[in-house]
C-alpha cells in the first residue's frame, strides 16, 4: 500500500510536468483588440532647411587639389595645394635631378583646355591637421610653372637645376625634415581644378648611383570662392570644400510620430540633378563619391555615443536622382529618442566626410514640400 | 530519523517543489484567456482546495480538513494549526468562428494561506495570499505591409499579451457565539499591476523566419497599479438537520464591501530596462463594487456532503477615472452585474472511521457552476463559463495533512460576434498541512 501511494504521488508530479507543455498562440481572438497601433509609414518632410556654415579640414585627406575654376552654377573656386615630404634615405652623391610626380585622380571644370600651374618653395613649416580649409599660408620663392594636359594622368615636374643646387646641401642633409618644408602648387593659366592622389605623390630624387622616391608626409588644400553661386530659385547648394553645410529641422512633434514606436528610417533627400547636369561645353562637374548624415545639437556640436561615435550617422552616394540614407543600428535610436524628444540632437545635418575631400556639390530643395528632403518612417503610432 | 523531521521533509519538499513549480510557470505570460483583456481581468476565484473540485464555491460549509476562505465566519471551528498551497495548471483552446484554434498552457502558484485557532472551535485567525483577477493572454497577429514609399514589402508580427492582475491578501478572525452562530469578518488588500503590451517585429516578407536587421522592434506597454482596501463580512449557521441528527445543515452568507483602489497608469515604450515613459503617470480611482453571496451546506453521515452557492456582484455600478477595456470614464460601459452559481458534491467513504483502507480514506468530489462575466466583450453580449470539476482527497500518513488534485474543464463565451470559444482544462494541486499548535503540556 505504502508503495503504490508513493507511485500514485509521483503519477501526479509526472503529470503535472506533461501538461505545462507548449503554446501554439495564433490571431484567435484578434476581434477584441481595437484595430489599432498597426505599424504604417509616415512620410515626414523637413520644415526647414538651414544652410550654416562650417570650417572644412582638409589636412591629410585623400586628395590635394590646385588650380582655379570658374563654374557658371557654382561660382569660382581656387584651390592651394600644399606638400611635404619624408625622407627614409639619403642621397650619397651628388644631385642630378629631382622630379615631383603627381598621380591626377579629380577634375573639376575644362576637361580639354590645359591647366597651369605654378610650384614655390614653402619658406617655413606649416601646419595641417584639423586646419580650416580657408587659411592662407605664405608661400616661398616660385621655383617654376608648369602645364598639365587635359591628358595626362601622371604629372612629372622636373625641378631646375638651379633649385637643385641651391636645395643640394638640403636635400642630403641630416636635418632634411627640419630644414625642408615642401611645396606649395598654385593656381596659373587654365580654368580646372585638378585633384591628386596624396598618397601618392613622390618627389624623386636622382643621383649618379641611385634613385630616391621621397612619399608625402603631409599635405594640405587651402579653398577660395571669390564669387557666389548662381542657383536657381528655392534650390540650396550642398557643396564639399565650401565651408557650408545644411541642417535639416523636421516636426517630430507632429500627433503622425510623436512618441510612436520607430521601426525603420530613410531619410531620401531629392536632389536637382537636371541644373546641375546643364554644363558649359568640355566642363566636368563630378559628382560628390560620398555624403554624410550626422546629427548635430542646437549648438551645431556632435553628440557621441558612449563609443566615441557619432550617436546619428549615416552616408549615402548620390543615385537616381536623389540621396537615401537608411538609418540603422545607434542611428535608428537615436532617432527614435528625436521622437520622445529626449535626445540633444536637434538637427540631422548633411555635409561631406572629411576624410575624403573634393569640389563635389549636390542641388536641394528648398521646395515645394514634397520635395524637401523627407523621412519615410516605418512606425506603430502609440496605443491611446 | 524520527518521523517528525520525515513529516517536515514531506511536507516542505512537497510545498518547495509547488512553489518552484508555480514560480517558475507563473513566469509564462499570456498564457490564458483573450477575455482576460477585459477590465480588470478575469476574476480568478478561490476558496479551497476541497472546493476547487465542488464547484469552487462553498459560503456555507465548514470542514475541519481545510480552511473556506469564502467565508470567515467558518474560521471559527479552527481546532489545528493549517497551512496551505496551491497550485494551477491550465490548458487552453481558443476556436474563433473561422475554425481557427489557438493552444496555451500555464502554470501558477493559486494560493497559500495559514490559520490557526486562538481558541479551539471558538476564535480562530487566518491569513491568506490569493489571486482576485489574472490578465494573461496572448493574440499573435502577423500581415504584410506594403510600402509604395520605399518600393518594398515587410511582414510584420504583433503579440498583444497581457500580465499580472489583482491579488488580494486577506487577514481576519472568525467567531463562534453561539452553538449555531458564527460570524467572521476579513480585511481584504487589493494590489496588483495589469499590464497590456505590444510588440511588434519584422521580417522578411517571403521568409518570415529571417528577421530585418535594418527593422527595430517596438514594445508598448500600459500598466495600471492598482491597491485598495476592502472589508469582509460573514455568517455561519448550522444546526443538525431535523430529520437526522448526525446531519449537519448550514447557511452562510458573506458581504464583501466596495472598494476604492488607488490607480496609477503608466504608458512605456521600450524593453524592460530601457523604458521610455510616453506620458506622465496618470493617476485616479477604481471603484470595485460590493459582492454578496449566500451558500447552503448538507453534511450526511459524514460521508456525503453537498453545497449550493450564488454570489452577486453589482458590476454595474464599477466606476473608474482611468479607461479600461469595455470601460470607458464618460463613455462606453459594458460592465454588467456579475452572478455566479455552483454546487459541489463530496464523498468520503470512511467517513470518521481513521482505521479503513486507504482507498476508503480518499475523498471523491464533484461539482459544477455558471460565471457570467462582469465586463460584456460586445455590447449586449454576456460572457459566461460553464464548467465541471471534480477531485480526489489523498489522505497522507500524517494525520491532518490531504493531498488534493482537482480537475476542471469548462467552456467559456462564443464564436458568434467576432468573438472566441474558450475550452479548457485546470489541474490544481493542493498541500493541505495541519497540526496542532500551541498546546500546553499537561505532564513532564
Amino acid at each position: 500500500m505504502q508503495t503504490s501511494r508513493w507511485y500514485l504521488y509521483g503519477l501526479i508530479w509526472l503529470a503535472f510536468g506533461v501538461l505545462s507543455g507548449c503554446d501554439d498562440p495564433s490571431a484567435v481572438g484578434i476581434g477584441l483588440i481595437d484595430d489599432q497601433g498597426l505599424p504604417k509609414v509616415v512620410r515626414l518632410p523637413a520644415d526647414s532647411l538651414l544652410p550654416t556654415p562650417q570650417v572644412d579640414r582638409t589636412g591629410n585627406t585623400t586628395k590635394l587639389l590646385a588650380g582655379r575654376v570658374e563654374d557658371p552654377l557654382l561660382g569660382t573656386h581656387v584651390a592651394w595645394g600644399f606638400v611635404d615630404f619624408s625622407m627614409t634615405r639619403r642621397p650619397d652623391t651628388t644631385i642630378r635631378s629631382v622630379i615631383l610626380e603627381l598621380p591626377r585622380n579629380y577634375r573639376y571644370g575644362d576637361t580639354l583646355a590645359t591647366l597651369t600651374l605654378a610650384l614655390h618653395d614653402m619658406p617655413e613649416e606649416w601646419p595641417y591637421l584639423g586646419v580650416p580649409a580657408d587659411t592662407t599660408l605664405t608661400l616661398g620663392p616660385l621655383i617654376r610653372t608648369f602645364t598639365l594636359s587635359s591628358t595626362d594622368t601622371l604629372v612629372r615636374v622636373e625641378l631646375p637645376t638651379s633649385w637643385i643646387a641651391a636645395n643640394d646641401t638640403t636635400l642630403r642633409s641630416t636635418t632634411f625634415t627640419t630644414s625642408f618644408h615642401g611645396f606649395a602648387l598654385t593656381p596659373g593659366e587654365g580654368n580646372a581644378i585638378w585633384g591628386f592622389r596624396a598618397t601618392g605623390i613622390r618627389l624623386v630624387v636622382i643621383t649618379a648611383t641611385d634613385t630616391l622616391q621621397l612619399s608625402s608626409s603631409k599635405w594640405l588644400t587651402t579653398l577660395q570662392h571669390p564669387t557666389p553661386p548662381q542657383l536657381p530659385a528655392d534650390r540650396l547648394l550642398l557643396q564639399d570644400g565650401s565651408g557650408m553645410v545644411v541642417r535639416l529641422h523636421f516636426p517630430f512633434t507632429a500627433d503622425s510620430v510623436h512618441h510612436a514606436g520607430l521601426h525603420a528610417a530613410v531619410l531620401e533627400v531629392p536632389l536637382d540633378t537636371l541644373t546641375l547636369r546643364q554644363l558649359p561645353p568640355h566642363f566636368s562637374r563630378p559628382a560628390p563619391p560620398i555624403v554624410r548624415l550626422v546629427g548635430v545639437d542646437a549648438a551645431g556640436n556632435v553628440p557621441l555615443s558612449s563609443l566615441g561615435n557619432p550617436r546619428l550617422q549615416a552616408t549615402a552616394t548620390p543615385s537616381q536622382g536623389r540621396l537615401r540614407f537608411q538609418l540603422t543600428g545607434t542611428a535608428l535610436q537615436t532617432l527614435q529618442r528625436m521622437l520622445m524628444g529626449e535626445t540633444p540632437v536637434q538637427y540631422l545635418q548633411l555635409e561631406f566626410p572629411t576624410t575624403d575631400n573634393t569640389l563635389g556639390a549636390v542641388l536641394l530643395y528648398r521646395n515645394p514640400a514634397n520635395m524637401r528632403p523627407t523621412l519615410i518612417l516605418t512606425l506603430t503610432p502609440p496605443t491611446p | 530519523m524520527s518521523s517528525k523531521v520525515l513529516r517536515y521533509g514531506f511536507i516542505g519538499g512537497l510545498l518547495l517543489g509547488m512553489l518552484a513549480v508555480g514560480l517558475s510557470q507563473a513566469q509564462h505570460t499570456g498564457d490564458g484567456s483573450v477575455y482576460s483583456r477585459l477590465g480588470l481581468g478575469e476574476q480568478v476565484g478561490y476558496a479551497s482546495s476541497q472546493l476547487q473540485a465542488m464547484g469552487g464555491s462553498g459560503v456555507g460549509l465548514f470542514n475541519l480538513n481545510y480552511l473556506n476562505l469564502d467565508n470567515p465566519a467558518t474560521w471559527a471551528e479552527q481546532v489545528l494549526t493549517r497551512a496551505t498551497g496551491s497550485v494551477l495548471f491550465q490548458r487552453l483552446w481558443s476556436t474563433d468562428s473561422q475554425g481557427q484554434r489557438t493552444r496555451l498552457g500555464s502554470g501558477a502558484l493559486q494560493a497559500i494561506h495559514l490559520s490557526f485557532p486562538l481558541q479551539s472551535r471558538r476564535l480562530g485567525l487566518a491569513l491568506a495570499f490569493r489571486p482576485y483577477t489574472r490578465a494573461n493572454y496572448l493574440i499573435r497577429s502577423a500581415n504584410l505591409l506594403v510600402r509604395s514609399e520605399l518600393k518594398d514589402t515587410v511582414r510584420y508580427q504583433i503579440d498583444y499579451t497581457g500580465e499580472g492582475g489583482l491579488q488580494q491578501l486577506n487577514g481576519g478572525l472568525g467567531l463562534r457565539l453561539t452553538s449555531w452562530l458564527s460570524i467572521g469578518a476579513q480585511t481584504d488588500l487589493l494590489f496588483g499591476i495589469i499590464e497590456h503590451t505590444q510588440r511588434t517585429t519584422f521580417s522578411d516578407a517571403k521568409l518570415p523566419a529571417v528577421q530585418l536587421p535594418d527593422h527595430a522592434p517596438t514594445l508598448f506597454a500600459t500598466s495600471t497599479r492598482l491597491a485598495g482596501v476592502r472589508g469582509t463580512l460573514g455568517l455561519l449557521a448550522q444546526r443538525n438537520a431535523f430529520w437526522k441528527a448526525a446531519d449537519v445543515l448550514a447557511l452562510g452568507a458573506v458581504f464583501s464591501t466596495p472598494a476604492a483602489l488607488r490607480a496609477t497608469r503608466v504608458r512605456t515604450l521600450g524593453e524592460s530596462l530601457d523604458r521610455d515613459t510616453l506620458t506622465t503617470p496618470i493617476r485616479g480611482t477604481v471603484e470595485v463594487p460590493w459582492s454578496a453571496a449566500l451558500g447552503l451546506s448538507y453534511q450526511m453521515d459524514n460521508r456525503w456532503t453537498f453545497v449550493l452557492d450564488g454570489r452577486y456582484e453589482p458590476w454595474s455600478h464599477f466606476g473608474s477615472d482611468l479607461t479600461f477595456s469595455g470601460y470607458e470614464p464618460n463613455g462606453e460601459n459594458r460592465f454588467k452585474d456579475r452572478w455566479r452559481l455552483s454546487w459541489g458534491i463530496e464523498y468520503l467513504p470512511a467517513g470518521t472511521d481513521f482505521s479503513a483502507s486507504y482507498f476508503h480514506q480518499v475523498a471523491y468530489r464533484i461539482g459544477g457552476y455558471v460565471d457570467r462575466m462582469y465586463v460584456d466583450p460586445q455590447p449586449e453580449v454576456a460572457l459566461r463559463t460553464w464548467a465541471m470539476t471534480i477531485g480526489l482527497s489523498l489522505p497522507t500518513m500524517y494525520p491532518g495533512t490531504r493531498l488534493d488534485i482537482n480537475l476542471e474543464v469548462g467552456i467559456r463565451g462564443t464564436t458568434a460576434h467576432n468573438l472566441v470559444r474558450d475550452t479548457y482544462y485546470r489541474v490544481g494541486l493542493s498541500v493541505n498541512v495541519g497540526e496542532r499548535w500551541f498546546i500546553k503540556r499537561r505532564l513532564n
